[in-house]
């Protein structure tokens, strides 16, 4: 599910709903979480299409860091399957993942 | 601002990637979305991973890869435009069980640095190099170099290579295919992720290649982009979108993959 | 004497280029790089095989310039390493050579000087590289230079310059002439000082410690590179105040002083003992390192004497410093001619003609003809003069650029973009 568009959030989030029946909702499995160092990330946006959850974005144009950038944010962390395309990918070693030894299937617990 | 997630207590979690315990943590100097940060985290990782954190000395050559001096926390010494090869060799020669690494870009190289290069696959030195090839000079502005494929637009020949006048890129790799002295070969490109995902397994071999013992020049010619300078003939590019010209255009040109694997590193049925 | 097991073969007769091979040896030399270029070559074969026996690394490379930068890169490891050439490989080595300076890296680069500018197919020895040697490479540098006049003097500068070398952590020259690079003599007993030398804790053999990593010309920003500049500075004011090094003889009551290096310095030493028997108060004053300059002691004795008398197989290289140091205390005259020692006898003429109060010109085209001159100059008289005719038949007249054409067989003026027209 990759994008060529760094801009085109709305656009996946449209097409989840569309291909997702909501009866039958199936909860993610969260493989693991990512922490953005933001304050190293200049914003080159890589990591965004190379996500294959599709839960990385552009964070608000009011979360400029010190170097001046605009970092990217995480969605919806819940969805991470911690798969490491993304600090792979990352020039400026702004991410790190972390994998949980057994993956949390979210909603069974409530 | 976004890192406020808190990871759920009582769970075992393990850091598969992120920073390289080898880099400096230094801020780099280099554009947004360029990849010399994605290979210095490659060549930090392996370095990591096989311990080689002590004895590495770092050779860069001029260009924006000379920053990998504050990157990787190893011993280093920036040598002089296209003299890397050649500062490698004499480094080489002294410390016969340290791993010397070159680091240059395309322009390095294969341009000013290509009769060191090459003299030294003829001679067979025992050093790696990496070559950060983004098809121009970037550190300058973004002039056509000895790589720039026809297609990459430069400033100084702006809607790209002319062919009739500058002649053909040059293909270090399939060039070097000649020298007996080169013990590993590859291109790697970093167009996408599992690309550099392909890429860090073949700069992990190169490594440990050389730690294995075999003799000779270990090259590993990398594609990436340089999104802020292929500006020529009022074209732009960004990060996204230059990795997809990567991956569209310049891997048109120069195929990725291993070239010459010493006989113990093969798999079995491939040349 | 030796730095290790070597023992080099004292009372031998021993050529210039090996006199360097063996210094290198003496002091421990771990590598040497470098690309034949004559006469330069006998140096290298020496130490292709002395070098091994002992230890070292000899590699022959694909240029002067890989040469030098191999060199380097063997310094930067912490170790003792040399390289050699000539003048157009001074040109290539130039780059390698101003990257040490700044890098502040420790080597040894032996200068074989020949003549003439650019591509020269003469292989005449001269001292035309002494203004490059000098600094040459771009900014603000100087490289140490020691200007041996003996063939035992250029094995006992050459163990010097290593130590100057690491104690300076600057590259050195030895810079000889061509003829003394073939000249042949006895190789006599010398004695090198010890000098407490630093431990190199900058080179990248130090193991990488926590915090401690070790890093070479990795300077970054302007402002770093600027401090370098001002550091440099402060190295060469240092070297000034310690490193001079110069030979005056029969200097207490002369009045005319002859100032020459290398083998120019034993024609200058005959000249001056031919004009002191004619009744002329000449002297001799031989800088040994060419870099830092004999400046104040140069100016002292400008003080005293009447004139002074550069000369030099070039047009005037080491002039520009004479001139300082003399700072107008003193009227200073220049002979040089481009290759080939002057002789004897043009030094004592010119010692003579501004003992008698005229002024000496540097040698011309006339005063050693563009072919055959040095044949010509050590011609008997009738012979001489018999040539001489002959060359004037040719058709030379005044003109160098006719002689050029005439030499070439080629109509006047169809040669050189600067040829005359007329």
């Amino acid at each position: 599910m990759r994008r060529a568009d760094s801009d085109g959030a709305d656009v996946t989030v449209a097409s989840n709903i569309e291909t997702e029946t909501p009866r039958k909702k199936k909860p993610p499995l969260q493989h693991g979480y990512i922490v953005i160092h933001d304050q190293r990330c200049k914003g080159c946006d890589l990591c965004i299409p190379a996500c294959p959850v599709d839960i990385i974005v552009k964070a608000g144009a009011d979360s400029v860091n010190l170097m001046g950038w605009v970092p990217v944010e995480v969605t919806d962390m819940t969805r991470c399957i911690a798969c490491n395309l993304c600090a792979t990918v990352c020039p400026d070693q702004a991410i790190d993942v972390f994998r949980f030894a057994k993956p949390i299937r979210h909603g069974e617990e409530s | 601002m976004s890192s406020t997630y808190q990871p759920p207590v009582g769970i075992e979690t393990t850091r598969v990637g992120g920073t390289p315990g080898t880099m400096t943590g230094i801020g780099n100097t280099w554009c947004p979305g360029c990849g010399h940060g994605t290979l210095a985290s490659l060549i930090a990782d392996a370095i990591d991973q096989l311990g080689l954190q002590d004895r590495t000395i770092l050779c860069p050559g001029v260009g924006c890869g000379t920053s990998i001096i504050s990157q990787i926390d190893v011993n280093a010494v920036m040598c002089p435009h296209g003299r890397a090869s050649d500062a490698a060799t004499g480094l080489s020669r002294m410390l016969p069980d340290r791993t010397v690494v070159q680091y240059s870009g395309d322009g390095d190289a294969c341009g000013i640095g290509l009769a060191g290069l090459m003299h030294a696959c003829a001679r067979g030195e025992n050093f790696l190099v990496f070559i950060y090839n983004n098809n121009v000079y970037g550190m300058t502005g973004g002039q056509m170099g000895p790589t720039t494929t026809p297609e990459v637009p430069t400033t100084t020949f702006q809607s790209g290579r002319d062919e009739t006048v500058m002649g053909h890129p040059i293909d270090i790799i399939k060039t070097l295919e000649a020298y007996p002295g080169v013990a590993y070969s590859a291109r790697v490109s970093l167009a996408s992720g599992v690309l550099v995902t392909k890429a860090a397994k073949i700069v992990k071999k190169a490594f440990q290649i050389h730690l294995d013992g075999i003799r000779g020049i270990k090259i590993v010619d990398v594609l990436g982009n340089c999104n802020v300078n292929w500006k020529g003939g009022g074209v732009s590019f960004t990060p996204q979108t230059a990795n997809e010209f990567i991956e569209s255009t310049i891997m048109k040109y120069f195929d990725v993959g291993e070239v010459r694997v010493p006989e113990a590193y093969r798999k079995p049925g491939k040349k | 004497m030796s730095r290790n097991d070597f023992r080099p073969p004292i009372g031998r007769p021993t050529m210039g280029a090996h006199a360097m091979g063996i210094g290198a040896v003496m002091a421990d030399c771990s590598y040497f790089a470098g690309y034949p270029i004559t006469p330069q070559t006998e140096l290298l074969e020496y130490v292709s095989q002395a070098l091994p026996e002992h230890g070292g690394v000899f590699q022959q490379l694909g240029d002067e310039l890989s040469s030098v930068m191999a060199v380097f890169g063997a310094a930067v490891a912490g170790r003792r390493a040399m390289t050699a050439t000539v003048g157009p490989g001074l040109n290539l080595m130039v780059e390698g050579l101003a990257n040490a300076a700044g890098a502040e890296v420790p080597l040894v680069l032996g200068a074989l000087t020949r003549a003439h500018v650019g591509v020269s197919a003469g292989l005449l020895p001269a001292q035309s590289d002494i203004r490059m040697l000098k600094g040459g490479g771009n900014g603000d540098y100087h490289l140490p230079i020691l200007a041996p006049a003996s063939v035992t003097e250029i094995a006992r500068l050459t163990v010097e310059a290593f130590d100057l070398a690491d104690l300076y952590t600057t590259p050195v020259v030895v810079a000889i002439d061509g003829v003394l690079a073939n000249l042949i003599e006895t190789l006599e007993p010398f004695e090198v000082p010890q000098r407490d030398l630093p431990a190199k804790t900058w080179s990248l053999e130090n193991p990488r410690t926590d915090g401690g990593r070790r890093l070479v010309s990795a300077y970054r920003t302007p402002e770093l590179d600027t401090l370098i500049t001002y550091k440099l500075q402060d190295k060469y004011r240092r070297m000034a105040e310690t490193e001079v090094r110069y030979e005056a003889e029969m200097m207490d009551d002369a009045e005319f002083v002859v100032v020459a290096y290398g083998i120019m310095a034993r024609v200058a030493r005959e000249a001056v003992r031919r004009a002191r028997a004619k009744g002329v108060r000449a002297g001799l004053f031989r800088p040994v390192s060419l870099f830092p300059f004999p400046e104040d002691e140069l100016g002292e004795i400008a003080g005293r004497v009447n004139e002074i008398l550069v000369t030099e197989i070039n047009f005037g290289q080491i002039l520009p410093d004479v001139r300082l140091a003399a700072n107008g205390r003193c009227p200073v005259r220049f002979l040089g001619q481009p290759a080939m020692p002057i002789p004897p006898a043009a030094v004592e003429h010119a010692l003579e003609t501004i003992a008698a109060g005229r002024s000496v010109e540097p040698r011309t085209f006339r005063d050693v003809h563009p072919t055959a001159w040095w044949q010509l100059e050590s011609l008997p008289e009738p012979q001489r003069s018999a040539m001489e005719g002959i060359f004037a038949m040719l058709g030379g007249g005044d003109d160098p650029q006719r002689w050029i054409d005439t030499l070439l067989g080629i109509r006047p003026g169809t040669h050189g973009a600067g040829g005359k027209t007329s």
